[in-house]
């Protein structure tokens, strides 16, 4: 089957758009590339997490019956996903939130027809209700954050449009993309075997403060440097095996990055396995909150765009071109390369927010010094100035 | 029914932007409310539309050598940049001093010669004119008026036709108006689809509004008759014979989006704003609502736009206005708000206007809304 009619087939009655894939210029000629940015910002909820989860909530839909009742634990896009994709298809949504959630988030989910249930300080108590309520009723579904192959296919739908968006018959050198726990992670590697490249480098990108993937493939024979053994497992972090996948994830006992959109605890181990197993390897790498900072400054500045942090993290290596020409080499030879950034999203910024990030950017700039990134399992550092 | 795009422009550059529904607009003004991204052309701005429509045409009517001239300080530059960089065109932009440096950075990294001459835009436009009489290959790309640019900018009204749920016809379409380039062309585009009689509401600044002030000069939507409406100092009535239509030419323009900056619109587009059937509602505000616009659209959509931008957004947050531009019906409307776009915003303005708007707040008072040769206030605060 062609790559299109499989497309046809799985995505029919999509509710997701295709987002554009617009050439960066700006980034491009910083880099000599050839760079494109998957605009995910544009989907309905206002991120990627529109695909996987509108496509579960179809599935549970024409599974269960209109009478399914969608519930979900989350404090943000997943949450306000499941919400539209909800009221687009008729169907009651619940969202169970911890305490301390901003009243705007709250308005949103509301404005989209959603049941909002506050319980629990944690998101782990918000996820415990959640649970309670599915257990309790026949027609509840819960729908899934991260970790299921309904939402991945959702997900892997972006890079059927972007092999049709880019130029005819271009490979992209390499993928960028941000990993929470690997729902977005997954969706691309699972795209990317669909359409013929499986071959093609990921990288994904983490912060420091919340790397439970970097963490995982630290625990496995992999691409990281050194082996296991010689691997120090960070204090705070347990390594759980799970026989099934044959894998090691790490399970962090806290996550300190201001990038919250990015907070999973551990990964799905699925994902950790498919990033080991395919073709074009996975590179990992970690940043530090301040570096996606100023992503978002810049990013703002030329693509008149607001961003999470979690998002800007993917964007931030494409600002700082001699620690991009090391994550990807292939950017050094004599053809310019193609290289795609998945922007994927999040409505959690705002004005305020950048300005916090202005001051903290410049105080930490004013300390000298450069930036530490892991790469994995290596050390490089890149200069905070421009 | 409409024609294919792709029939009638087979060799276009511009993209298809996402038409997008806002859910935060929808549910304040209970309005089914789409915007057209323009913010996402490859230039960030509608100009890319029928400024590389109009380099396409230049190019296959004078040949690969020819030049392109422009006198601009912003979109329209970088658009006819991006332009001549894909044909392969040479292209020179005339600038007047004072033009930000992530604009000039940003013509240059299109390849564009740029020419920095003068201290106000007319004084780049002569200086551009001059090297127009004097290069025997160099033409004039122009900003507002002519039939190419709007030929251009009118796919955008083909796009929104298929975009809509089917069948759907906009209760009215909003736009900012500069020269009239925008509106020109989606008058265009309108008529072409079946879609002539869509009111269009089009939203000026009070400081930048001369296509206001040319409708008040005329036979048409305006209140009263001619007579009875008083021209503003400084503004002169020109008539236009040609078109048949009077033309106000400001002396100053004291507005802040200065990306709208036209001291007199196209007479042709105030001729076709007169004529169709839909009519046209006019619409002027101050530039401090534009700037709360813009915060506000900055928080819901994650989006910066320029004041001349935001000033299309600004009636549908504040639900007076609203109702007076789209009165009801009893059926739910529908609106369609083109986002024309604009590179010239940064978070520095972002931050200046949310200090200007909070000290007009302190002031107290309502905001001057003038509409169709009538005035009303709407509350500053939301």
């Amino acid at each position: 089957m062609s790559t299109l009619n499989q497309e046809e087939t799985l995505y029919h009655e999509k509710l997701w758009l295709e987002t554009p894939l617009i050439r960066s210029i700006h980034i491009s000629s910083l880099l000599q590339c050839n760079v494109y940015l998957k605009l995910d910002t544009l989907q309905p909820a206002q991120s990627f997490k529109y695909r996987g989860i509108s496509h579960f909530a179809q599935h549970a839909k024409r599974t269960h019956g209109p009478d399914v009742h969608l519930i979900i634990a989350s404090g943000g896009n997943a949450g306000l996903a499941a919400a539209c994709a909800a009221n687009v298809l008729k169907v009651r949504c619940t969202v169970y939130l911890p305490h301390g959630v901003n009243q705007s988030t709250i308005d949103f989910l509301r404005k989209e027809g959603a049941e909002v249930v506050i319980e629990g300080n944690y998101y782990l108590e918000a996820l415990q209700g959640a649970r309670k309520a599915v257990e309790a009723e026949a027609n509840a579904i819960m729908i899934p954050a991260y970790d299921d192959p309904v939402v991945w296919e959702g997900h892997a739908s972006m890079v059927y449009e972007i092999k049709r968006q880019l130029p005819e018959g271009t490979k992209p050198d390499a993928i960028f993309c941000s990993v929470g726990g690997g729902g977005l992670a997954g969706g691309i590697m699972d795209g990317c075997k669909a359409v013929g490249w499986d071959d093609v480098p990921l990288v994904t990108v983490e912060t420091h403060g919340s790397n439970c993937f970097y963490q995982s493939l630290s625990l496995n024979d992999g691409p990281f440097a050194g082996d296991v053994a010689s691997r120090p497992v960070p204090e705070g972090t347990r390594p759980e095996h799970c026989t099934e996948h044959n894998v090691t994830v790490a399970h962090l006992a806290t996550l300190k990055s201001k990038a919250t959109s990015l907070g999973a605890s551990s990964p799905s181990a699925v994902v950790v396995r498919k990033a080991l197993n395919r073709k074009g390897g996975v590179r990992s790498i970690c940043i530090p909150d301040e570096m996606a900072m100023q992503a978002v400054l810049n990013f703002a500045e030329d693509h008149k765009t607001l961003v999470e942090l979690a998002c800007s993290a993917t964007i931030a290596p494409a600002y700082k071109p001699s620690l991009f020409s090391k994550l990807v080499p292939e950017s050094r030879s004599n053809k310019p390369a193609t290289v795609v950034l998945i922007v994927c999203g999040g409505f959690k910024i705002s004005l305020d927010n950048l300005e916090e990030y202005r001051r903290i950017v410049a105080a930490d700039l004013a300390e000298g010094g450069d930036w530490e990134v892991a790469y994995n399992g290596e050390l490089l550092t890149t200069a905070k100035a421009e | 029914m409409s024609a294919s795009q792709q029939d009638l422009y087979p060799d276009k550059l511009w993209v298809e932007t996402p038409l997008i529904r806002s859910p935060h607009l929808s549910s304040h003004l209970q309005a089914e409310v789409y915007l057209k991204l323009e913010t996402l052309q490859p230039t960030q701005s509608f100009k890319y539309r029928g400024i590389t429509h109009y380099a396409q045409h230049a190019l296959r009517t004078y040949g690969p050598d020819v030049h392109l001239v422009i006198a601009s300080s912003g979109n329209a530059g970088i658009a006819a940049a991006s332009a001549a960089k894909i044909l392969k065109l040479r292209c020179t932009v005339f600038l007047p001093h004072g033009v930000s440096q992530s604009t000039i950075d940003y013509m240059r990294k299109e390849g564009a010669q740029i020419v920095i001459e003068g201290n106000y835009y007319l004084q780049a436009r002569q200086a551009a004119q001059k090297a127009v009489d004097a290069d025997p290959k160099a033409v004039m790309v122009p900003g507002y008026d002519d039939p190419l640019l709007w030929e251009g900018h009118a796919s955008l009204v083909y796009e929104v036709q298929q975009q809509l749920p089917a069948g759907t016809k906009p209760d009215a379409i909003f736009c900012s108006f500069g020269g009239g380039g925008l509106a020109g062309g989606i008058i265009v585009g309108c008529k072409a689809v079946g879609w002539d009689d869509v009111p269009l509401v089009t939203v000026e600044t009070h400081g930048s509004n001369c296509f206001y002030q040319s409708l008040s000069m005329n036979d048409g939507p305006f209140v009263g008759d001619v007579a009875s409406r008083p021209i503003p100092n400084g503004t002169t009535a020109e008539r236009n014979t040609q078109h048949g239509v009077t033309v106000a030419h400001l002396a100053s323009l004291t507005s802040k989006a200065t990306s709208l900056g036209a001291s007199s619109p196209s007479a042709a587009v105030v001729k076709m704003a007169l004529e169709r059937e839909g009519g046209v509602r006019s619409v002027c505000i101050s530039d401090e609502m534009a700037m709360q616009a813009a915060l506000n659209f900055a928080e819901d959509h994650k989006m910066l736009v320029e004041l001349a931008c935001s000033a299309t957004i600004a009636p549908a947050y504040k639900r007076n206005v609203f109702d007076k531009l789209v009165p009801s019906t009893g059926k739910v409307p529908t609106v369609v708000l083109v986002l024309c776009g604009g590179f010239k915003v940064s978070l520095d303005d972002m931050e200046e206007w949310r200090r200007t708007v909070a000290a007009d707040i302190a002031t107290g008072g309502e905001w001057e809304v003038a509409y169709n040769g009538e005035t009303f206030t709407t509350p500053k605060t939301e």
